[in-house]
């Protein structure tokens, strides 16, 4: 049984560097996808990731155990997203196009494999920004509710409404 | 009609983390909302974006030694995929670090007051925390009985939309 998050830190915080190690290899995958669906920028990804966990290590004695390490981390993610989207004067960061995805092959199959997407990205478009982010936190980066709570600093009941809305109104989107 | 936990749980279905009972399977075969709704969930995860190459050790290590200066500046990862333009980066480095140095050492103080400031509470919409399981479970229902309703879209309440004190107000109509 792998040490849980809270016991790497306890470890970390008595000088264990192997700790810090285990973390950073634990969450950089979520943390990578979540930053590159983000700012889709494969260059920029690992400086990203080593300010991320360097925020986090240099705040970690003000991290109380109280919110999960994994949205906590998260939210470190997001407010330095949000702090270089504005140094870089508000320009708007992409997401991944469908394009750079795989080709399923069949022609009839990918036509309509887009057209689905096209209607799931307009559905995204058309949520409020926090019922679009809570539904990518909680769908493609993985979270539960409580971690996307933390990483939106919103409260668990909150996200689990604007996660249930968004799904509401993305089925509309579909039909 | 579609239920909450349904909806709850698709996420982690999806991911293969568990697996619908036969009573969920029974009530998917029968609901065609649930249905749309797992639709969602599946087709969001099936297009996420693609888990990227990174090189953890070697960012966990840059980290350490970047911990470990005083000036906290951003330090090279050693990796493979950075190895090609080492040579090249010599020279330039060497300007480049007085020049991060200099910037971080002014730019320090705020920013590390951002990254080392304590865990904020969670404020927002601490009413929805205080529901009981079964106050929210209402609550969830009664936006299911909006789109039962079939009406457009449009007119759909957009909860994220809404302030705190409309929040609150929709919250005790719902409370009774």
């Amino acid at each position: 049984m792998h040490p849980t998050d809270e016991e790497y830190v306890a470890l970390w915080r008595r000088g264990d560097e192997g700790a810090a190690l285990e973390l950073v290899r634990r969450h950089t995958p979520a943390l990578g996808r979540y930053l590159r669906s983000r700012c889709a920028d494969d260059a920029d990804l690992d400086d990203l990731l080593q300010e991320v966990f360097f925020r986090a290590f240099q705040g970690l004695d003000g991290w109380r155990g109280d919110a999960p390490l994994r949205g906590w981390l998260f939210r470190i993610a997001v407010n330095h997203l949000r702090d270089q989207h504005r140094r870089r004067g508000g320009r708007v960061m992409l997401t991944l196009l469908d394009d750079d995805r795989a080709d399923p092959g069949d022609p009839a199959l990918e036509l309509e494999a887009r057209e689905s997407l096209h209607l799931l990205q307009a559905g995204m478009a058309a949520l409020s920004p926090m019922q679009r982010e809570v539904f990518r936190l909680r769908v493609e980066d993985g979270l539960d509710y409580a971690e996307v709570a933390a990483a939106l600093e919103t409260t668990t009941g909150a996200a689990r409404v604007h996660y249930h809305h968004a799904v509401k109104r993305l089925k509309e989107h579909l039909r | 009609m579609t239920t909450p936990h349904l909806i709850d749980q698709m996420p982690e279905v999806a991911r293969s983390e568990r697996e619908w009972t036969s009573a969920d399977v029974e009530h998917f075969d029968a609901c065609e909302q649930c249905r749309a709704e797992w639709q969602v969930v599946e087709l969001a995860l099936a297009n996420r974006s693609p888990l990227p190459e990174v090189d953890a050790d070697g960012i966990a290590q840059a980290v350490l030694r970047r911990l470990s200066l005083p000036s906290g500046a951003t330090v090279p990862i050693e990796t493979g995929r950075h190895r090609w333009w080492r040579p090249i980066l010599g020279l330039a480095a060497a300007a480049a670090v007085v020049v991060v140095a200099m910037t971080q050492f002014r730019s320090r103080t705020d920013e590390s007051a951002v990254a080392a400031s304590p865990v904020r509470e969670a404020t927002m919409l601490p009413e929805l925390d205080g529901l009981l399981q079964g106050e929210m479970e209402v609550l969830l229902a009664s936006m299911e009985t909006d789109r039962a309703a079939e009406e457009p879209i449009g007119p759909l309440p957009r909860l994220g939309d809404l302030t705190d004190t409309e929040l609150e107000l929709l919250l005790k109509e719902v409370e009774g």
